[in-house]
């Protein structure tokens, strides 16, 4: 199985984007299986801003994919799981600081600061009377 | 006898662009020269040498000769109408000394106004403030705010691939 990341930062550019080893896939899908928040939300990478764009994650193999679908995007503490399932809620935008430390070299420490400087959370805003999955 | 006129272009049609197969692989570059690779294609790739794979090689000078040796022509300025076969782009760059600095390209629709792609993300007419693009130079680009000038493109003729 391969799970690749991609920083979605760039426009000109091509964005920076690695491999997770199996062990980083298992913790990183322990971190997304421990968020309980759901929200109706798309993450604001979706509207196609300039600049920082959060993370994008590719699994090949479907049976073994992070979530039900093979592509994920990861911010402004959303995670957006695309057609299949409500988005999850990353409050302290933990799967997305987890996916920028997993790019090691990958990117450069003055883009990394750049990066923690823009990461942010979007407070999802809920139906009246949503009292979430129980 | 009469040559046809050539049909106005390009037409700001975004879903060729955002469908699920393209849009992940044609950037600013690819959406600006109308020319669909699906390879991200950078300004020199395709006449032989790439630019700008450093924070340092990104600028004015070097994005736009990597362009001109694709096959764009720098102008000073753009006309009411486009040129024929051809179409107006426009360059801009994040300021020196950010990290990660970056470029990004506009491209004026046959409707007169000016639309782009922010890398992997879907083709939009309107900029960081959700405006219409009347004038790249004086719209909301965000960090991009230094505003390189104007090309003209015709992708039949570009070396982009």
């Amino acid at each position: 199985m391969a799970v690749t990341v991609r920083c979605q930062i760039f426009s000109g550019r091509r964005d920076p984007a690695w491999t997770l080893s199996p062990n980083q896939v298992t913790e990183l899908r322990a971190l997304i299986d421990a968020l309980t928040g759901r929200t109706l939300l798309k993450p604001p990478a979706v509207a196609g801003a300039l600049g920082y764009r959060g993370f994008l994650i590719h699994s090949d193999d479907v049976e073994e994919a992070l979530t039900p679908e093979s592509w994920v995007i990861v911010h402004a503490g959303i995670i957006d799981r695309q057609r299949i399932a409500l988005n999850l809620v990353d409050e302290k935008n933990g799967v997305e600081r987890w996916l920028l430390e997993s790019a090691g070299s990958v990117i450069d420490p003055g883009l990394k600061t750049r990066i923690e400087k823009e990461m942010r959370f979007t407070p999802p805003v809920l139906p009246p009377g949503w009292q979430g999955p129980r | 006898m009469k040559r046809k006129s050539a049909p106005c272009r390009p037409v700001y049609n975004p879903q060729t662009w955002n469908g699920s197969a393209h849009v992940g692989l044609n950037h600013c570059y690819n959406y600006a020269t109308d020319v669909m690779t699906d390879n991200a294609a950078l300004p020199g790739e395709g006449s032989g040498k790439a630019c700008c794979p450093t924070d340092a090689s990104v600028t004015c000078a070097k994005v736009g000769a990597a362009a001109v040796s694709d096959k764009l022509q720098a102008t000073a300025s753009v006309t009411t109408g486009n040129p024929p076969h051809a179409h107006f782009v426009a360059l801009a760059l994040e300021p020196a000394g950010t990290s990660g600095r970056d470029f990004h390209w506009y491209r004026r629709d046959c409707n007169g106004f000016w639309s782009h792609k922010v890398g992997n993300s879907p083709a939009r007419n309107v900029d960081e403030s959700g405006q219409p693009i009347v004038d790249p130079q004086t719209c909301d680009r965000g960090n991009y705010s230094v505003f390189c000038g104007f090309f003209v493109c015709d992708p039949s003729i570009v070396t982009i691939f």
